[in-house]
């Protein structure tokens, strides 16, 4: 039988992640973890895939808190089964510049081996994420007439 | 124990669920399903919460199609777990106007009571679908400007 992941497993992880605990969360990582974020790399450079336990501990241990301090991370919804675990998560955090509050909602799946995590994407609603790192919305200026362009899921 | 939802019922309901054959779909929503759409509403008026089997059913049979006509729902990951579900997927689609070619990531999750859908929270990489949406790159480049590391990660 294919590996399942302790929910314990899973929750020690989230606890660590959630506190910003890097040294705590590298336990958890496998050495050629797959991280991906899905959003515009371009204006949220976090965005996008990331090969490598250190490239992935640089990101949480370096690059974030340059940016922002997290306040809170709150998982709302956790999955596990088998191999996977999937979330559902609201980051709160204040920007570093100004200490302007941003939050919004992101989802997590997960694949593990052997108590380690080896895959992630991250799904965020990243319109929201940009609007509120930018301090405005971007959709402002674009053309209302395609308001009705819509897209649905 | 509360109730588990079998895997194979949302194997079901997944597939039904790529195919939009929204009178299936229909038979597994409970009569005060909730379906929720994060996303911005002015360009998204999908977004949004729909409660009640036929907003539910009319939002997918008769505002969609309007819009996009969708031709590949293909899944990344499921994870079922308790009265659970969690869906990742690949959504391929045509805008109806244009058939301009629209692909973007969509998460699902769900929570069943009894064999029947009560919730569904989708999230979606919503700069990614308003810009195909828009059929342009949202005007990053006129924002006021960006620390080079101004940005957000999770």
């Amino acid at each position: 039988m294919s590996y399942c992941v302790p929910r314990d497993v899973v929750k020690a992880f989230y606890d660590a992640y959630a506190g910003r605990d890097i040294e705590r969360c590298a336990a958890f990582l496998d050495d050629d973890v797959h991280w991906t974020i899905s959003g515009p790399v371009d204006l949220l450079c976090f965005c996008g895939t990331r090969r490598g336990k250190a490239v992935v501990i640089d990101m949480m241990r370096r690059q974030v808190p340059q940016v922002f301090e997290i306040a809170s991370f709150v998982t709302d919804t956790m999955l596990v089964e088998g191999d996977r675990a999937a979330t559902f998560n609201r980051l709160s955090a204040r920007l570093g510049g100004d200490g302007r509050p941003i939050s919004y909602r992101l989802a997590h799946f997960m694949r593990f081996r052997d108590g380690k995590v080896i895959e992630n994407l991250s799904l965020i609603d990243s319109l929201d994420a940009a609007e509120q790192v930018l301090g405005h919305p971007l959709t402002q200026e674009c053309d209302r007439a395609e308001n009705d362009n819509l897209i649905a899921v | 124990m509360g109730y588990q939802v079998p895997r194979s019922l949302v194997g079901a309901f997944y597939e039904i669920y790529a195919a939009r054959d929204v009178q299936a779909m229909a038979q597994y929503f409970h009569d005060d399903v909730e379906w929720t759409i994060n996303g911005p509403v002015d360009y998204l008026s999908f977004c949004g919460t729909h409660r009640g089997k036929a907003a539910v059913a009319d939002m997918i049979q008769c505002q969609i199609p309007k819009v996009l006509r969708t031709y590949s729902f293909v899944p990344e990951a499921i994870v079922v777990d308790g009265d659970q579900a969690a869906m990742l997927s690949r959504q391929s689609s045509r805008r109806t106007t244009d058939g301009q070619p629209i692909s973007h990531r969509v998460s699902n999750f769900m929570r069943f009571l009894d064999g029947k859908l009560m919730e569904n929270l989708s999230l979606i990489d919503t700069f990614d679908a308003v810009e195909q949406v828009l059929g342009h790159p949202l005007a990053v480049q006129e924002a006021p400007a960006l620390d080079p590391d101004g940005v957000v990660a999770i």
